[in-house]
């Protein structure tokens, strides 16, 4: 089901990370930078500026390759705070357009501008008449609208070609969010503008025209635009998806149109079906009032070690505060979980993971790392732990088989948790609530639980997680 | 070149309008006049909030500025000269 009356931005703001702190630092603008986690040796590019991306530098990419491909790349340790309080800022200019943003991520946002596009269309027009020279408003049958036009460099050809079609209502506001941007949070801010009747659309839009982009794709054009992308230009098609269409014969989107929905369905299940959807342009997805937005599923981190490990007790501490950062993250958002789970990735990019019920509903970092730290018995790796004794050097050991990265998460989350009875359970519940009171008084850890003794204390820096502004 | 500074310094600096504007800087004998700021942002810590301001400055500097609004000092936290 479609509603091509809709009209719909996607914006994407460009190379985020890295531009801002291009914009705070001048000295950074033009050049190939790449905003990095932490300051560890193992981390990866969080984001790559326009200039290093010319090399091939890309988000996700470990440090290392991104020097290989671009030797002259300043790496800048990134700043999450200082990310989210620009995103908020541009939140705030986002709702002087709309009551219906969703933001997306930190730096993407939907708003859905199908009631105020119109509102624009006329502020435009009432603008260009006053731009006007007095005589340029007399009717055009009197021969002189054009002359004048031409005496007047503030009018564009452009301008005047503004219909009633909600469609310039909507690429006026994209184009005064970018102006505003530029205006109130930095002039070295760019962002990508995609306009469509749906988010899909929308989206693809942004994606089509980077950095600093604005394409609309409008009922008319849609096909067009469609059938000259490539599968992966869809979001929701990423390699994995593509090479399994190749393998069903499908490598194009005029194909993914003609492809068998019942073979589809049988592939992906009901996503089959959706992806068939995206071929001829359609999206149901509203956007979602930002006072409402879709409850947290999840809550998780991650984190690259420095090195790789071998042995399951220097996994301990990395569990350890991890946990108390997604529990933390929780608690500051009301919810307790049900399921926790971890999951490690090895030296050679292979992955194991596991998630196991608690007894009852948590939200306590201490018992996230039991459950985890139970899990973890489940699922070291024996085979590995047993190649690990037979290779020749420690430095081969790591090398080859040892962790690389670690995760906890929590899922099967609600706000409304019938809580342990049991006393000992309500006094931890009560000491973590003062904890937390006394921590976001006086600031982060603050107050720490006695466990933390046994390790050395470093803040975790890395990831973003999912974040609310 | 990047230095880490982190000392409480002498701001002159406009409140108008719920926002405050750094306008000049005194740090180790010298006082540098703010040309613009490049980035304002701001995060909490605990009760208080942290305003960070990266600024250009005359003779030429980058430096970014934190103001705590609880405490109601100026720290120059980092700088940068080319």
């Amino acid at each position: 089901m479609t509603n091509d009356k809709k009209l719909i931005l996607h914006i994407d703001m460009n190379s985020y990370f890295a531009t801002v702190e291009q914009q705070a630092n001048p000295l950074l603008r033009g050049k190939p930078i790449g905003v990095q986690g932490s300051q560890a040796k193992r981390t990866i590019i969080a984001a790559a500026s326009v200039e290093a991306k010319k090399f091939g530098v890309k988000t996700g990419m470990p440090v290392h390759e991104a020097k290989s491909l671009c030797p002259d790349i300043i790496l800048v340790v990134g700043e999450p705070r200082k990310y989210s309080s620009v995103t908020k800022k541009f939140i705030e200019i986002f709702g002087h357009y709309t009551d219906k943003v969703e933001i997306f991520s930190i730096d993407e946002a939907f708003l859905d501008v199908t009631q105020t596009a119109r509102l624009f269309v006329r502020e435009k027009k009432k603008e260009i008449n006053k731009k006007k020279p007095f005589l340029s408003v007399i009717p055009a049958k009197a021969g002189i609208q054009q002359d004048n036009k031409d005496l007047d460099p503030r009018v564009k050809p452009e301008d005047d070609k503004l219909g009633d079609s909600s469609f310039d209502g909507a690429k006026e506001i994209a184009k005064r969010i970018k102006s505003d941007i530029r205006q109130e949070i930095g002039e070295g801010l760019t962002c990508s503008i995609g306009i469509g009747p749906n988010k899909f659309l929308a989206k693809l839009g942004s994606n089509l025209e980077k950095p600093d982009g604005l394409v609309i794709i409008t009922p008319e054009n849609k096909d067009e635009i469609l059938l000259s992308c490539k599968l992966t230009d869809f979001c929701g098609i990423a390699n994995h998806i593509e090479k399994r269409l190749n393998q069903m014969e499908i490598y194009m989107v005029s194909d993914l149109r003609k492809a068998d929905n019942w073979k589809l369905r049988k592939a992906f299940g009901v996503y089959g079906l959706r992806l068939k959807r995206m071929a001829w342009g359609e999206d149901s997805g509203e956007v979602l009032d930002w006072h409402f937005q879709a409850d947290a599923k999840s809550f998780g981190h991650s984190r690259t070690l420095n090195k790789n490990v071998v042995q399951k007790k220097e996994l301990e501490k990395q569990i350890y505060l991890l946990s108390e950062k997604v529990a933390k993250r929780m608690r500051d958002e009301g919810y307790f979980g049900r399921e926790v789970g971890i999951w490690l990735r090895f030296a050679d990019f292979k992955g194991v993971g596991k998630r196991r019920r608690a007894h009852y509903f948590i939200n306590d970092g201490l018992k996230i790392y039991n459950e985890a730290m139970g899990i973890l018995d489940q699922i070291w790796p024996a085979k590995r732990a047993q190649e690990f004794e037979k290779a020749e050097s420690r430095s081969a050991r790591r090398a080859s088989i040892g962790i690389r990265a670690i995760g906890v998460y929590v899922t099967s989350i609600t706000k409304n948790a019938p809580l342990s009875l049991f006393p000992e359970d309500k006094r931890d519940q009560k000491i973590l609530e003062v904890m937390d009171l006394v921590n976001n008084r006086f600031g982060e850890d603050i107050l720490l639980r006695g466990k933390i003794l046994g390790f050395p204390l470093k803040r975790i820096v890395s990831g973003m997680g999912r974040k609310k502004f | 070149m990047y230095e880490k500074v982190q000392e409480n310094i002498k701001v002159l600096a406009s409140f108008s309008g719920g926002s405050v504007i750094p306008q000049v800087l005194k740090w180790a004998g010298k006082t540098y006049r703010i040309k613009k700021v490049n980035l304002a942002y701001q995060e909490r810590e605990g009760k208080s909030i942290n305003y960070f301001y990266s600024v250009e400055c005359s003779p030429s500097g980058i430096f970014k500025l934190k103001y705590n609004d609880i405490k109601l000092i100026w720290t120059l936290e980092e700088l940068w000269v080319e």
